[in-house]
């Protein structure tokens, strides 16, 4: 079974340049998606001040967005969002005080190559 | 669909004539492999059902199982390669081959390569819906004589895609939930050779989507990028359905996955125990986004 061998050994070589592949390939930019978002999908919180998200490569401030509507799809942030200067994966938008009900987060986060994605997700105010 | 060559030995060609079904289904082409977006959902790229996208990536998958031959049983070892390159945003060409080994009797090479097409059809952003086209051919004489048939097979496809994420807020923990499909007959060149149709499902529970989209329940890596899956590749020919139930994990990142299942034979011509499959895939849009991961013409 040395064909055989020879055949694993070569494989696993390139599983292993698979692997260093996605653990090294950092450094690019392409689809971005949130790692962190504040306040959480689903969760139920006090008034928050901002929303902020936290994605997984570094966004295009120019076309990145990130609004919040209300039950009836007004939007209530009156302020745009922006991209964190110091940290250019982190998008976030200040909120004026919530009263309680259901709101729903939309964001657009285009990766500096021009990649979009976008999506959406809801949190509650007591 | 590949078929294990009868062409060497009479042996083999026992051996092969029984187990052709069963690895039939073992060997069921991938067209293309995609990383494909619909809205908020992401269908990963399955091991054994192709999901419904297109996309510039590259595939490994090892495969292991035991079916049945005219001697006993006999253990397939088979490692896949595919890599795809979009011409366009919606047309994908792929190049595909497997190296299988296989004992009782022993035989090992290169199965027949494949070229394929695949056209992204329609996506529905609201809904998550997506569907493709494409159609893939095994090129006969292209493998090793002891492995690869001498004919060609044909197989146009058809593949869909659907996430629950327009599911109303009473069924918000079913919103991570997604199917996926394909069906196509595969046609064989060779005179008297068998056609066969191919299909499959996946049922798929996304921890990222639920993570991102309908409740952070603070799940930590490597869970948070984790996909439970099962998918169920099966092939009808000659009046007997062969196939799989495989339940599994996918690991997703932007860059590539990693995938594992388990293959549970559905009969007896499927397989006499639980095989393995294991995958890695790199989503070249991604990590090379300016060079080889972007269409040929935007």
């Amino acid at each position: 079974m040395k064909a055989h061998g020879n055949v694993c050994r070569q494989l696993a070589k390139k599983c292993l340049a698979s692997v260093a592949a996605l653990c090294l390939a950092s450094a690019a930019s392409a689809h971005v998606f949130p790692q962190k978002q504040e306040p959480g999908a689903g969760t139920t919180v006090a008034s928050p001040e901002r929303i902020k998200i936290a994605f997984d490569g570094q966004l295009e401030p120019s076309f990145s967005t990130l609004t919040v509507t209300d039950t009836s799809g007004k939007q209530v942030n009156t302020v745009k969002a922006a991209v964190d200067a110091q940290q250019p994966t982190v998008i976030s938008v200040p909120l004026p005080s919530l009263s309680a009900g259901h709101y729903t987060v939309h964001w657009a986060a285009v990766a500096s190559d021009g990649h979009r994605t976008h999506g959406d997700y809801s949190f509650d105010v007591k | 669909m590949h078929i294990i060559s009868t062409r060497r030995g009479k042996p083999l060609l026992a051996a092969s004539i029984v187990s052709a079904a069963a690895n039939a289904t073992l060997l069921m082409p991938s067209l293309a492999t995609a990383h494909a977006i619909a809205g908020d959902r992401v269908f990963p790229s399955t091991l054994a059902v192709d999901d419904p996208g297109v996309g510039d990536e590259a595939n490994l998958e090892y495969g292991h199982q035991r079916v049945p031959g005219d001697n006993g049983d006999q253990s397939i070892n088979t490692f896949q390669f595919e890599y795809d390159k979009l011409i366009t945003q919606r047309l994908a060409l792929s190049v595909d081959g497997t190296y299988a080994l296989q004992n009782n009797p022993t035989a090992r090479g290169f199965d027949n390569f494949g070229v394929g097409l695949k056209y992204l059809l329609y996506v529905n952003e609201p809904h998550e819906f997506m569907s493709s086209i494409g159609v893939n051919a095994e090129l006969g004489g292209t493998g090793s004589k002891a492995i690869a048939a001498s004919f060609s097979t044909i197989s146009p496809t058809v593949f869909a895609g659907k996430g629950f994420g327009d599911l109303p807020d009473s069924l918000a923990y079913l919103r991570p939930i997604a199917v996926t499909g394909e069906a196509g007959p595969a046609l064989a060149t060779g005179a008297g050779q068998p056609n066969a149709f191919n299909y499959g499902f996946t049922a798929q529970y996304s921890l990222p989507y639920l993570q991102q989209h309908v409740h952070d329940i603070g799940l930590p890596q490597p869970l948070a990028n984790t996909i439970p899956l099962v998918e169920i590749p099966l092939s009808r020919s000659q009046g007997q359905t062969t196939g799989t139930v495989n339940p599994g994990f996918i690991w997703i990142n932007r860059y590539g996955q990693f995938g594992i299942e388990a293959q549970i034979p559905i009969n007896r011509a499927s397989g006499s125990r639980v095989g393995i499959l294991m995958q890695a895939h790199i989503f070249f849009d991604d990590v090379a986004p300016t060079t080889i991961g972007k269409p040929l013409f935007q």
